[in-house]
Protein backbone atom coordinates (compact mmCIF):
# COMPACT_ATOMS: atom_id res chain seq x y z
CA UNK A 1 0.00 0.00 0.00
CA UNK A 2 3.08 2.61 1.06
CA UNK A 3 5.54 1.23 -1.99
CA UNK A 4 6.38 4.66 -2.21
CA UNK A 5 7.44 5.51 1.26
CA UNK A 6 9.41 1.95 1.70
CA UNK A 7 11.24 2.11 -1.17
CA UNK A 8 13.64 5.00 -0.97
CA UNK A 9 17.38 4.13 -0.97
CA UNK A 10 19.30 4.45 2.38
CA UNK A 11 21.73 6.31 0.94
CA UNK A 12 18.77 8.93 -0.48
CA UNK A 13 17.42 8.71 2.85
CA UNK A 14 21.00 10.11 4.51
CA UNK A 15 21.41 13.01 2.16
CA UNK A 16 19.60 16.16 2.81
CA UNK A 17 16.04 16.43 1.89
CA UNK A 18 15.95 18.35 -1.44
CA UNK A 19 13.42 20.94 -3.26
CA UNK A 20 12.48 20.33 -6.77
CA UNK A 21 10.23 21.97 -9.72
CA UNK A 22 8.33 20.63 -13.06
CA UNK A 23 10.94 21.86 -15.37
CA UNK A 24 7.50 22.36 -17.58
CA UNK A 25 5.10 23.55 -15.47
CA UNK A 26 6.85 24.50 -11.86
CA UNK A 27 5.11 22.42 -9.76
CA UNK A 28 7.21 22.07 -6.55
CA UNK A 29 7.97 18.95 -4.26
CA UNK A 30 9.46 19.42 -1.16
CA UNK A 31 11.12 16.37 -0.05
CA UNK A 32 10.90 17.59 3.19
CA UNK A 33 7.49 18.24 3.62
CA UNK A 34 6.18 15.67 1.35
CA UNK A 35 3.15 16.15 -0.68
CA UNK A 36 -0.22 15.45 0.43
CA UNK A 37 -2.68 15.05 -2.52
CA UNK A 38 0.03 12.64 -4.36
CA UNK A 39 0.50 10.62 -1.56
CA UNK A 40 3.74 10.92 -0.53
CA UNK A 41 4.56 10.89 3.14
CA UNK A 42 7.27 13.72 5.00
CA UNK A 43 10.52 13.06 4.17
CA UNK A 44 9.71 10.80 1.33
CA UNK A 45 12.73 11.53 -1.76
CA UNK A 46 11.46 11.76 -5.73
CA UNK A 47 13.99 9.37 -6.56
CA UNK A 48 11.38 7.19 -4.72
CA UNK A 49 8.39 8.15 -6.71
CA UNK A 50 6.94 5.03 -8.99
CA UNK A 51 8.77 5.06 -12.35
CA UNK A 52 5.27 5.70 -14.15
CA UNK A 53 4.49 8.81 -12.02
CA UNK A 54 4.25 12.16 -13.82
CA UNK A 55 3.72 15.78 -13.05
CA UNK A 56 0.31 15.95 -11.30
CA UNK A 57 0.13 19.50 -12.60
CA UNK A 58 1.33 19.29 -16.70
CA UNK A 59 1.57 15.54 -16.74
CA UNK A 60 4.35 15.61 -19.25
CA UNK A 61 7.36 15.81 -17.34
CA UNK A 62 8.64 12.69 -14.54
CA UNK A 63 10.98 12.66 -11.83
CA UNK A 64 13.87 12.24 -14.21
CA UNK A 65 13.23 15.81 -15.55
CA UNK A 66 12.60 17.34 -11.96
CA UNK A 67 15.45 20.28 -11.35
CA UNK A 68 16.85 21.09 -8.18
CA UNK A 69 14.76 24.02 -6.76
CA UNK A 70 16.81 26.15 -4.58
CA UNK A 71 14.11 28.84 -4.08
CA UNK A 72 10.94 28.05 -1.50
CA UNK A 73 8.00 28.55 -3.84
CA UNK A 74 5.30 26.58 -4.63
CA UNK A 75 3.36 28.69 -7.84
CA UNK A 76 5.11 29.22 -11.10
CA UNK A 77 3.30 29.80 -14.47
CA UNK A 78 5.93 30.44 -16.54
CA UNK A 79 4.53 28.27 -19.49
CA UNK A 80 0.88 28.96 -18.77
CA UNK B 1 -10.89 46.43 -27.46
CA UNK B 2 -8.25 45.50 -24.71
CA UNK B 3 -4.86 46.59 -25.72
CA UNK B 4 -1.86 44.40 -23.73
CA UNK B 5 1.45 46.41 -23.37
CA UNK B 6 4.84 45.93 -22.02
CA UNK B 7 7.43 48.54 -21.55
CA UNK B 8 10.92 47.88 -23.88
CA UNK B 9 13.66 50.34 -22.52
CA UNK B 10 14.51 50.61 -26.03
CA UNK B 11 11.36 52.60 -27.18
CA UNK B 12 8.08 51.83 -28.64
CA UNK B 13 5.83 49.51 -26.14
CA UNK B 14 4.91 46.45 -27.48
CA UNK B 15 1.47 46.06 -28.49
CA UNK B 16 -1.07 43.37 -28.76
CA UNK B 17 -4.29 43.19 -29.51
CA UNK B 18 -6.44 39.87 -29.15
CA UNK B 19 -8.99 40.40 -32.79
CA UNK B 20 -10.23 36.71 -31.39
CA UNK B 21 -11.07 38.23 -28.03
CA UNK B 22 -15.17 38.67 -28.50
CA UNK B 23 -15.21 35.87 -31.23
CA UNK B 24 -14.43 33.29 -28.05
CA UNK B 25 -18.09 34.08 -27.00
CA UNK B 26 -18.93 31.55 -29.93
CA UNK B 27 -17.52 28.72 -27.72
CA UNK B 28 -20.61 29.50 -25.57
CA UNK B 29 -23.06 28.70 -28.74
CA UNK B 30 -22.54 24.92 -28.69
CA UNK B 31 -24.80 24.59 -25.43
CA UNK B 32 -27.19 27.47 -26.37
CA UNK B 33 -27.52 25.64 -30.02
CA UNK B 34 -30.14 22.55 -28.77
CA UNK B 35 -32.11 25.40 -26.45
CA UNK B 36 -32.61 27.22 -29.66
CA UNK B 37 -34.11 24.16 -31.02
CA UNK B 38 -36.06 23.81 -28.38
CA UNK B 39 -37.84 27.08 -29.01
CA UNK B 40 -37.94 26.43 -32.75
CA UNK B 41 -39.96 23.42 -32.13
CA UNK B 42 -43.01 24.93 -29.91
CA UNK B 43 -43.19 27.83 -32.67
CA UNK B 44 -43.17 25.20 -35.68
CA UNK B 45 -43.92 21.92 -33.80
CA UNK B 46 -41.86 20.34 -36.69
CA UNK B 47 -39.67 18.02 -34.93
CA UNK B 48 -37.19 18.02 -37.57
CA UNK B 49 -35.93 21.41 -36.48
CA UNK B 50 -34.51 19.02 -33.60
CA UNK B 51 -31.74 17.66 -35.67
CA UNK B 52 -30.27 21.29 -36.50
CA UNK B 53 -27.60 21.11 -33.75
CA UNK B 54 -26.10 18.30 -35.92
CA UNK B 55 -26.96 20.14 -39.03
CA UNK B 56 -25.01 22.91 -37.83
CA UNK B 57 -21.88 20.67 -36.44
CA UNK B 58 -21.39 18.50 -39.53
CA UNK B 59 -23.13 20.41 -42.25
CA UNK B 60 -22.70 24.18 -41.53
CA UNK B 61 -19.20 24.34 -39.62
CA UNK B 62 -17.18 22.61 -42.35
CA UNK B 63 -18.52 25.23 -44.67
CA UNK B 64 -17.64 28.26 -42.73
CA UNK B 65 -14.17 26.85 -41.77
CA UNK B 66 -13.37 26.59 -45.89
CA UNK B 67 -15.18 30.35 -46.13
CA UNK B 68 -13.73 31.93 -43.27
CA UNK B 69 -10.35 30.10 -43.99
CA UNK B 70 -7.10 29.76 -41.21
CA UNK B 71 -5.59 32.39 -38.61
CA UNK B 72 -1.51 31.27 -38.09
CA UNK B 73 -1.16 34.66 -36.06
CA UNK B 74 0.11 34.16 -32.40
CA UNK B 75 0.25 36.62 -29.57
CA UNK B 76 3.52 37.71 -28.94
CA UNK B 77 5.53 35.50 -26.17
CA UNK B 78 6.22 38.46 -24.06
CA UNK B 79 2.77 39.21 -23.28
CA UNK B 80 1.60 35.56 -23.06
CA UNK B 81 1.42 35.86 -18.96
CA UNK B 82 -0.86 38.96 -19.25
CA UNK B 83 -3.13 37.49 -21.66
CA UNK B 84 -2.71 34.31 -19.91
CA UNK B 85 -3.72 36.55 -16.58
CA UNK B 86 -7.14 38.34 -18.10
CA UNK B 87 -9.88 36.66 -16.11
CA UNK B 88 -12.43 37.58 -19.77
CA UNK B 89 -11.11 34.46 -21.30
CA UNK B 90 -11.61 31.82 -17.92
CA UNK B 91 -14.56 33.73 -16.80
CA UNK B 92 -16.00 32.47 -20.32
CA UNK B 93 -15.05 28.66 -19.42
CA UNK B 94 -17.00 29.07 -16.26
CA UNK B 95 -19.85 30.26 -17.98
CA UNK B 96 -19.49 27.74 -20.12
CA UNK B 97 -20.04 24.89 -17.27
CA UNK B 98 -24.05 26.06 -15.80
CA UNK B 99 -25.06 26.47 -19.69
CA UNK B 100 -24.37 22.97 -20.30
CA UNK B 101 -26.39 21.78 -17.38
CA UNK B 102 -29.16 23.84 -18.33
CA UNK B 103 -29.24 22.05 -21.83
CA UNK B 104 -28.68 18.57 -20.72
CA UNK B 105 -31.81 19.32 -18.02
CA UNK B 106 -34.20 21.31 -20.58
CA UNK B 107 -33.31 18.15 -23.02
CA UNK B 108 -34.84 15.40 -20.17
CA UNK B 109 -37.63 17.81 -19.76
CA UNK B 110 -38.33 18.49 -23.17
CA UNK B 111 -38.39 14.72 -24.02
CA UNK B 112 -40.04 14.02 -21.00
CA UNK B 113 -42.92 15.84 -21.36
CA UNK B 114 -43.47 17.42 -24.94
CA UNK B 115 -45.61 14.78 -26.87
CA UNK B 116 -42.55 13.20 -29.41
CA UNK B 117 -42.59 10.54 -31.75
CA UNK B 118 -39.98 7.81 -31.31
CA UNK B 119 -37.91 9.93 -33.82
CA UNK B 120 -37.81 12.87 -32.04
CA UNK B 121 -36.75 11.99 -29.41
CA UNK B 122 -33.82 10.09 -30.77
CA UNK B 123 -33.25 13.90 -32.67
CA UNK B 124 -32.57 15.43 -29.03
CA UNK B 125 -30.81 12.32 -27.89
CA UNK B 126 -28.33 12.26 -30.55
CA UNK B 127 -28.01 16.14 -30.89
CA UNK B 128 -27.65 16.96 -27.42
CA UNK B 129 -25.75 14.26 -26.69
CA UNK B 130 -22.94 15.06 -29.44
CA UNK B 131 -23.27 18.77 -27.83
CA UNK B 132 -22.36 17.54 -24.54
CA UNK B 133 -19.61 15.66 -25.96
CA UNK B 134 -18.40 19.15 -25.85
CA UNK B 135 -18.71 19.65 -22.57
CA UNK B 136 -15.33 17.19 -22.37
CA UNK B 137 -13.98 20.00 -24.26
CA UNK B 138 -14.82 22.98 -21.81
CA UNK B 139 -13.48 19.92 -18.93
CA UNK B 140 -10.69 20.04 -20.63
CA UNK B 141 -9.55 23.38 -21.20
CA UNK B 142 -10.43 23.95 -16.77
CA UNK B 143 -9.22 20.25 -15.65
CA UNK B 144 -5.70 21.03 -17.10
CA UNK B 145 -5.29 23.95 -14.86
CA UNK B 146 -3.84 24.77 -11.50
CA UNK B 147 -6.54 26.23 -10.24
CA UNK B 148 -8.49 24.52 -7.71
CA UNK B 149 -11.80 26.43 -8.72
CA UNK B 150 -11.17 25.48 -12.32
CA UNK B 151 -10.03 21.56 -11.42
CA UNK B 152 -13.75 21.51 -9.52
CA UNK B 153 -15.54 22.71 -12.32
CA UNK B 154 -13.73 20.20 -14.78
CA UNK B 155 -15.18 17.69 -12.29
CA UNK B 156 -18.72 19.13 -12.24
CA UNK B 157 -18.88 19.70 -16.10
CA UNK B 158 -17.97 16.43 -16.91
CA UNK B 159 -21.58 14.86 -14.94
CA UNK B 160 -23.11 16.15 -17.91
CA UNK B 161 -21.49 13.49 -19.98
CA UNK B 162 -20.67 11.30 -16.96
CA UNK B 163 -17.49 11.06 -18.20
CA UNK B 164 -15.68 12.21 -14.97
CA UNK B 165 -12.74 9.62 -15.05
CA UNK B 166 -11.49 11.94 -18.21
CA UNK B 167 -9.58 15.21 -16.43
CA UNK B 168 -7.41 12.37 -14.86
CA UNK B 169 -7.38 10.05 -17.48
CA UNK B 170 -6.45 12.55 -19.87
CA UNK B 171 -4.07 14.84 -17.64
CA UNK B 172 -1.66 12.01 -16.21
CA UNK B 173 -2.60 9.07 -18.61
CA UNK B 174 -3.14 10.55 -21.73
CA UNK B 175 -0.56 12.93 -21.90
CA UNK B 176 2.21 10.94 -20.45
CA UNK B 177 1.82 8.01 -22.77
CA UNK B 178 0.46 9.93 -26.06
CA UNK B 179 1.63 8.52 -29.29
CA UNK B 180 2.83 5.33 -28.10
CA UNK B 181 0.86 1.99 -28.70
CA UNK B 182 0.08 2.22 -24.97
CA UNK B 183 -2.42 4.77 -25.18
CA UNK B 184 -5.90 3.76 -25.48
CA UNK B 185 -6.42 7.91 -26.54
CA UNK B 186 -4.15 7.90 -29.53
CA UNK B 187 -5.22 6.06 -32.91
CA UNK B 188 -3.19 3.59 -34.54
CA UNK B 189 -2.19 3.43 -38.78
CA UNK B 190 -4.64 1.24 -40.44
CA UNK B 191 -7.19 1.30 -37.13
CA UNK B 192 -10.45 2.45 -38.31
CA UNK B 193 -12.43 4.76 -35.62
CA UNK B 194 -14.67 2.15 -34.53
CA UNK B 195 -12.43 -0.06 -33.64
CA UNK B 196 -10.46 2.58 -31.92
CA UNK B 197 -13.58 3.44 -30.04
CA UNK B 198 -13.85 -0.31 -28.65
CA UNK B 199 -10.14 0.40 -27.27
CA UNK B 200 -10.71 3.89 -26.83
CA UNK B 201 -13.52 3.80 -24.09
CA UNK B 202 -12.75 1.06 -21.87
CA UNK B 203 -8.83 1.72 -21.89
CA UNK B 204 -9.81 5.01 -20.65
CA UNK B 205 -11.64 4.13 -17.69
CA UNK B 206 -9.17 1.34 -16.86
CA UNK B 207 -6.40 3.67 -16.67
CA UNK B 208 -7.86 6.61 -15.15
CA UNK B 209 -8.59 3.72 -12.15
CA UNK B 210 -5.48 2.55 -12.33
CA UNK B 211 -3.96 6.14 -11.67
CA UNK B 212 -6.61 7.21 -9.18
CA UNK B 213 -6.16 3.76 -7.43
CA UNK B 214 -2.54 4.33 -7.47
CA UNK B 215 -2.53 7.65 -5.79
CA UNK B 216 -5.30 7.27 -3.38
CA UNK B 217 -3.14 3.47 -2.29
CA UNK B 218 0.02 6.23 -1.66
CA UNK B 219 -1.69 7.89 1.41
CA UNK B 220 -3.27 4.31 2.82
CA UNK B 221 -6.74 5.35 1.38
CA UNK B 222 -8.99 2.34 -0.31
CA UNK B 223 -9.85 3.70 -3.81
CA UNK B 224 -13.46 3.70 -3.02
CA UNK B 225 -13.31 6.10 -0.80
CA UNK B 226 -15.98 8.45 -1.77
CA UNK B 227 -14.38 11.76 -0.32
CA UNK B 228 -10.56 11.49 -1.94
CA UNK B 229 -11.58 9.85 -5.20
CA UNK B 230 -11.73 12.73 -7.70
CA UNK B 231 -13.21 10.07 -10.37
CA UNK B 232 -16.30 9.16 -8.06
CA UNK B 233 -17.05 13.29 -7.01
CA UNK B 234 -17.85 13.61 -10.62
CA UNK B 235 -19.57 10.31 -11.43
CA UNK B 236 -21.89 10.68 -7.91
CA UNK B 237 -23.46 14.19 -9.40
CA UNK B 238 -23.69 12.63 -12.79
CA UNK B 239 -25.49 9.77 -11.24
CA UNK B 240 -27.37 12.11 -9.27
CA UNK B 241 -28.39 14.18 -11.79
CA UNK B 242 -29.73 10.84 -14.30
CA UNK B 243 -32.23 9.50 -11.21
CA UNK B 244 -33.35 12.81 -10.66
CA UNK B 245 -34.24 12.94 -14.65
CA UNK B 246 -35.96 9.10 -14.36
CA UNK B 247 -37.45 10.00 -11.29
CA UNK B 248 -38.94 13.64 -12.55
CA UNK B 249 -39.47 12.41 -16.12
CA UNK B 250 -40.19 8.58 -16.03
CA UNK B 251 -38.67 5.53 -18.10
CA UNK B 252 -38.51 7.34 -21.39
CA UNK B 253 -35.25 9.09 -19.74
CA UNK B 254 -33.94 5.28 -19.73
CA UNK B 255 -33.31 5.41 -23.94
CA UNK B 256 -32.61 9.04 -24.06
CA UNK B 257 -29.77 9.02 -21.23
CA UNK B 258 -28.24 5.94 -23.18
CA UNK B 259 -28.19 7.43 -26.66
CA UNK B 260 -27.21 10.89 -24.92
CA UNK B 261 -24.26 9.19 -22.93
CA UNK B 262 -23.26 7.32 -26.01
CA UNK B 263 -22.64 10.37 -28.17
CA UNK B 264 -20.91 12.49 -25.74
CA UNK B 265 -18.50 9.85 -25.24
CA UNK B 266 -18.48 9.40 -29.17
CA UNK B 267 -17.61 13.10 -29.56
CA UNK B 268 -14.71 12.79 -27.44
CA UNK B 269 -13.55 9.35 -29.39
CA UNK B 270 -14.08 11.47 -32.68
CA UNK B 271 -11.56 14.43 -31.46
CA UNK B 272 -9.15 11.82 -29.58
CA UNK B 273 -9.35 9.52 -32.98
CA UNK B 274 -7.90 12.68 -35.56
CA UNK B 275 -5.79 14.09 -32.89
CA UNK B 276 -2.61 11.82 -32.67
CA UNK B 277 -3.45 9.19 -35.93
CA UNK B 278 -0.93 7.21 -36.78
CA UNK B 279 2.41 9.03 -34.90
CA UNK B 280 4.96 7.67 -32.82
CA UNK B 281 7.08 8.35 -30.20
CA UNK B 282 10.22 6.84 -30.69
CA UNK B 283 11.72 4.95 -28.20
CA UNK B 284 15.28 5.78 -26.24
CA UNK B 285 18.25 3.63 -25.58
CA UNK B 286 16.72 3.40 -22.13
CA UNK B 287 13.99 1.78 -23.13
CA UNK B 288 11.77 5.32 -22.72
CA UNK B 289 9.75 7.18 -25.51
CA UNK B 290 10.81 10.26 -26.33
CA UNK B 291 9.16 13.52 -24.69
CA UNK B 292 6.26 14.38 -26.82
CA UNK B 293 6.89 16.55 -29.42
CA UNK B 294 5.37 18.85 -31.37
CA UNK B 295 5.12 16.15 -34.19
CA UNK B 296 3.07 13.95 -32.66
CA UNK B 297 0.28 15.86 -32.47
CA UNK B 298 -2.31 16.69 -35.38
CA UNK B 299 -3.56 20.59 -35.86
CA UNK B 300 -5.98 22.97 -37.50
CA UNK B 301 -5.84 26.57 -37.52
CA UNK B 302 -9.03 26.39 -38.96
CA UNK B 303 -10.95 29.12 -36.93
CA UNK B 304 -14.75 28.79 -36.73
CA UNK B 305 -14.13 25.43 -35.18
CA UNK B 306 -11.46 26.07 -32.71
CA UNK B 307 -13.63 29.35 -31.70
CA UNK B 308 -16.19 26.26 -30.94
CA UNK B 309 -13.62 23.49 -29.15
CA UNK B 310 -11.28 26.68 -27.34
CA UNK B 311 -8.07 26.35 -29.13
CA UNK B 312 -8.68 22.60 -29.18
CA UNK B 313 -6.90 21.93 -32.60
CA UNK B 314 -3.99 24.21 -31.74
CA UNK B 315 -2.73 20.29 -30.27
CA UNK B 316 0.57 20.37 -30.52
CA UNK B 317 1.18 23.08 -28.44
CA UNK B 318 -1.01 22.31 -25.80
CA UNK B 319 0.73 18.54 -25.52
CA UNK B 320 4.16 20.80 -24.98
CA UNK B 321 2.59 22.94 -22.75
CA UNK B 322 -0.57 21.51 -21.26
CA UNK B 323 -1.51 24.33 -19.03
CA UNK B 324 -1.38 26.63 -21.24
CA UNK B 325 -4.39 28.54 -21.96
CA UNK B 326 -6.08 28.15 -24.49
CA UNK B 327 -6.12 31.93 -25.70
CA UNK B 328 -2.05 31.71 -25.42
CA UNK B 329 -1.63 28.63 -27.71
CA UNK B 330 0.44 28.45 -30.85
CA UNK B 331 0.44 28.05 -34.43
CA UNK B 332 4.04 26.64 -35.60
CA UNK B 333 5.36 26.15 -38.96
CA UNK B 334 5.79 22.45 -40.09
CA UNK B 335 3.53 20.77 -37.57
CA UNK B 336 1.55 17.67 -38.52
CA UNK B 337 -1.57 19.41 -40.27
CA UNK B 338 -4.77 17.84 -40.57
CA UNK B 339 -6.46 19.50 -44.04
CA UNK B 340 -9.74 20.27 -42.22
CA UNK B 341 -10.99 21.60 -39.29
CA UNK B 342 -12.51 18.98 -36.46
CA UNK B 343 -16.02 19.02 -37.89
CA UNK B 344 -14.40 18.13 -41.44
CA UNK B 345 -12.17 15.49 -39.79
CA UNK B 346 -14.85 14.01 -37.97
CA UNK B 347 -17.35 13.03 -40.91
CA UNK B 348 -13.96 11.72 -42.65
CA UNK B 349 -12.96 9.69 -39.87
CA UNK B 350 -16.93 7.90 -39.87
CA UNK B 351 -16.25 6.91 -43.40
CA UNK B 352 -12.63 4.93 -42.84
CA UNK B 353 -11.67 4.17 -46.41
CA UNK B 354 -11.75 8.21 -47.26
CA UNK B 355 -10.67 8.33 -43.63
CA UNK B 356 -7.35 6.37 -44.82
CA UNK B 357 -7.02 7.46 -48.62
CA UNK B 358 -6.36 11.08 -46.99
CA UNK B 359 -4.86 10.76 -43.69
CA UNK B 360 -2.56 7.51 -44.24
CA UNK B 361 -0.32 9.67 -47.00
CA UNK B 362 0.15 12.25 -44.52
CA UNK B 363 1.13 10.52 -42.03
CA UNK B 364 4.04 8.92 -44.22
CA UNK B 365 4.95 12.69 -45.43
CA UNK B 366 5.27 13.61 -41.45
CA UNK B 367 7.91 11.11 -40.62
CA UNK B 368 9.03 11.29 -43.85
CA UNK B 369 8.48 7.70 -45.09
CA UNK B 370 10.17 6.05 -41.63
CA UNK B 371 7.80 3.16 -40.53
CA UNK B 372 9.85 3.44 -37.54
CA UNK B 373 7.83 6.52 -36.30
CA UNK B 374 4.09 5.20 -37.36
CA UNK B 375 2.37 4.32 -34.62
CA UNK B 376 1.00 1.07 -36.59
CA UNK B 377 -2.07 -1.22 -35.62
CA UNK B 378 -0.71 -4.34 -34.78
CA UNK B 379 -3.60 -6.79 -36.34
CA UNK B 380 -1.89 -4.83 -39.49
CA UNK B 381 1.32 -4.58 -39.41
CA UNK B 382 3.08 -6.88 -41.67
CA UNK B 383 0.53 -5.42 -44.61
CA UNK B 384 1.41 -1.93 -43.80
CA UNK B 385 4.97 -2.93 -43.75
CA UNK B 386 5.29 -4.55 -46.97
CA UNK B 387 2.70 -2.09 -48.63
CA UNK B 388 4.81 0.96 -47.38
CA UNK B 389 8.26 0.19 -46.82
CA UNK B 390 10.28 2.28 -49.56
CA UNK B 391 7.15 3.66 -51.41
CA UNK B 392 7.17 7.24 -52.33
CA UNK B 393 6.13 10.11 -49.84
CA UNK B 394 3.95 12.20 -51.86
CA UNK B 395 1.83 14.36 -49.79
CA UNK B 396 2.72 17.66 -47.96
CA UNK B 397 2.61 17.66 -44.78
CA UNK B 398 0.67 21.66 -44.31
Amino acid sequence: MSSAYASASPAAVASEPARWRCPECGWSYDEAQGDRDEGFAPNTRLESFPDDWSCPDCGVRDKRDFERDPEAHTACISNE
Amino acid sequence: MKVYTLERGDGEPLRYIDKKRFLWLASLAIPAIPLGTFAAYFATRSELVLLFPLVFFYGIVPVLDVLVGEDTSNPPEELVLELSADRYYRWLTYAAVPLYFVTFGAAAWFVGTQPLSFLGILAVALSVGFYSGSAITVGHELGHKKEKLERWLAKIVLAVPAYGHFWIEHNRGHHRDVATPEDPASSRFGENIYKFALREIPGALRRAWALEKGRLNRTGKSAFNLRENEILHSWALAAALRLGFLAAFGPVMIPFLLIHDFLAWWGLTSANYIEHYGLLRRMGADGKYEKPLPRHSWNSNHVVSNLLSFHLERHSDHHAHPTRRYQALRHFENLPTLPGGYSAMFLLAYVPPLWFRIMNPRVLAVVGGDLDQVNIAPDIRDAVLAKYAGAPVTAAVA
